[in-house]
């Protein structure tokens, strides 16, 4: 019996395996490392730094102007500079630790005789390289290894300007976002929920935004706010919306609004189902007006649904990115989840933009789990 | 910005690469940059004018002059001919020494490259008779000085009296980093572009802050 449990088990975890695996290697995984990197100064592009190979008797005709038969008469006369050959010709950008190390146990007199002997006319990977010149510590050189700095990261994020800016702004965003596009998204349901003909039609005019690609949209709002725009043109103003510094977020949210609300709809219409017939036909009967119907039954049978919405609203605003990164020129107006994506891909400071991620994360646990609260006290 | 503080006869950067827009010569381009949006309202972003760059407004003439290269001239010759035929180029004005900004290009071949051989030869063509194709068809400036030399072609020669005396794009940086900072003067000059700042108030943030910019 107790076999089969397990067998069943067994079949389980492997029809399950597909997915397991998969969450392991791109959500687990990327979320562990970004952890631990948040502590470091991980940078990317110096990963391969110890594999790279390279011809050390080029490299030291290039550093000394000799060739290697030259050197044997003039061996005594050779000035060495050792760090200039490791950084230029040999490439290896070094830490001051490293450099220390470096001036301290390199043989560069080995590797002079051997130059001269014309032992180093092959490629070698730097690795090996130091490996065999490096009289100790040469395992230091084998593989790269970000900075420990503990908490460095999060002490320098405290102090930068542009942290405190971004992060403001995806606050201030989620503050006028969501209520409007939850409201909205109700309000949508419901129109979308009566009996008037053509109902299909608008259901799909309201959600087609959501589905559509940001790139797409971004694009047509881009013209829809540029100076000869057409909301200039209609309210008889010339503001360039998204270059004004005070303009530039709150016409994000309008369009965030606009393509949100329509997906959220769909969320309230699965609701509007579930509320029966008969309490609005009790309430026609007592003489309720429709406004007060929507107020008193609609919304406070759909607070489970208002809540769901409001908390994954608030995750999706708090990262808003794709828009920020087509329509934002200015940093002073960007989001916290752009700040990140300049950090690490611009600037070059994973390790910097782990740090904030990992922030980024932290707000959005806490606030998820404020709202989690209410969802508990209704259940 | 640069060319206006050039030519007042100051510099984003000494030659110890420190910042010194706030020397009074980089200051006072600096201002004038600032002035011709905000005091005398003649220049505008190209968004304003619904474009994405200078090229397009000016093609679309909603521009009545515009600030921009040789690369320019292959665009504006393909999409609004009109434009191209009833234009015409001239050297940046002066305040006290010419100046304008080139833009370099060069090929560097990989030192991991496994085909250096021939990735050799790709550059010799590439520096010859492929700089002949990118200057006749696209409207580069030749770099050779014998290709430079064939192209008579007339709206190019004020690009190739430029060159004489302009600045590289390129900031120099102990780092080599420029990205960031780039970012946060930028930004500066939105701000004041916007009256959100004073000038004198956007040096001083950029003085205390520039150093920690290009780590």
């Amino acid at each position: 019996m107790k076999k089969r449990v397990v067998q069943e088990a067994m079949v389980g975890y492997l029809f399950a395996a597909p997915i397991i695996i998969s969450i392991c290697i791109f959500t687990l995984y990327p979320i562990l490392s970004a952890f631990i990197y948040s502590f470091t100064d991980f940078n990317p592009l110096e990963i391969k730094k110890f594999d790279i190979k390279f011809n050390p008797q080029e490299a030291l005709e290039i550093n000394t102007g000799f060739l290697p038969s030259e050197l044997t008469e003039k061996e005594s006369s050779i000035d060495f500079d050792l760090m200039n050959f490791i950084e230029l010709d040999v490439g290896l950008k070094l830490d001051e630790e490293k450099s220390v190390l470096v001036q301290k146990y390199f043989d560069s007199v080995r590797l002079l005789k051997d130059f001269s002997d014309g032992k180093l006319d092959k490629e070698i990977a730097i690795k090996d390289f130091m490996g065999t010149y490096m009289t100790k510590y040469g395992d230091q050189f084998r593989k790269y290894k970000p900075k420990f700095l503990w908490f460095d990261n999060f002490v320098e994020l405290l102090k930068d300007q542009y942290f405190w800016i971004s992060l403001g702004n995806a606050f201030f965003f989620s503050l006028i976002v969501v209520p409007i596009q939850t409201l909205l998204a109700v309000i949508l349901a419901v129109a979308a929920n009566s009996k008037i003909k053509g109902v299909k039609f608008y259901k799909a005019v309201f959600f087609i935004p959501s589905i559509t690609s940001s790139a797409a949209i971004s694009m047509i709002f881009w013209m829809i706010y540029s100076k000869p725009g057409v909301i200039n043109r209609l309210f008889g103003t010339s503001i360039d919306w998204l270059n004004e510094p005070n303009t530039a977020l709150p016409a994000i949210m309008l369009m965030n609004i606009w393509t949100t609300a329509g997906y959220f709809m769909v969320t309230f219409l699965a609701g509007l189902q579930d509320i029966p017939d008969s309490i609005y036909e009790a309430a026609e009967i007592d003489g309720a007006s429709g406004l007060t119907t929507f107020w008193k039954i609609t919304m406070p049978l759909l607070r489970p649904q208002i809540l769901f919405v409001a908390i994954t609203g608030t995750i999706g605003c708090m990262q808003v990115f794709d828009q920020i990164y087509f329509l934002i020129k200015n940093i002073r107006n960007i989001t916290i989840s752009f700040f990140i994506y300049k950090n690490a891909f611009e600037y070059g400071k994973m390790g910097y933009a782990s740090a904030v991620a990992l922030v980024l994360f932290l707000i959005i646990l806490a606030i998820t789990a404020v709202q989690r609260k209410y969802i508990k006290d209704e259940y | 910005m640069i060319p206006f503080i050039n030519s007042f006869g100051g510099s984003v950067v000494d030659s110890n690469m420190k910042v010194s827009l706030s020397q009074p010569n980089s200051k006072k381009g600096f201002q004038f940059y600032i002035d011709l949006v905000t005091k005398y309202k003649v220049g505008y972003e190209s968004s304003a004018a619904g474009a994405g760059w200078e090229g397009e407004a000016f093609g679309k003439e909603n521009a009545a002059v515009i600030m921009s290269g040789p690369w320019c001239l292959g665009f504006l010759k393909g999409s609004y001919p009109n434009v191209y035929n009833k234009m015409g180029i001239v050297e940046m004005p002066k305040n006290v020494k010419k100046s304008t900004m080139v833009y370099t290009v060069c090929w560097a071949i990989n030192r991991q490259s496994s085909n250096k051989d021939a990735a050799w030869e790709a550059m010799k063509f590439l520096v010859t008779e492929g700089q002949q194709i990118f200057v006749e068809k696209a409207g580069v400036l030749g770099s050779n000085k014998n290709i430079a030399a064939k192209d008579t072609d007339p709206v190019k020669q004020v690009f190739y009296k430029g060159a004489d005396y302009a600045t590289p794009w390129k900031i120099a940086t102990p780092t080599g980093l420029f990205s960031k900072a780039n970012d946060q003067i930028n930004s500066r000059i939105k701000d004041l572009f916007y009256n959100k700042i004073t000038l004198d108030e956007a040096l001083k943030q950029i003085n205390e802050n520039y150093d920690s910019w290009i780590k």
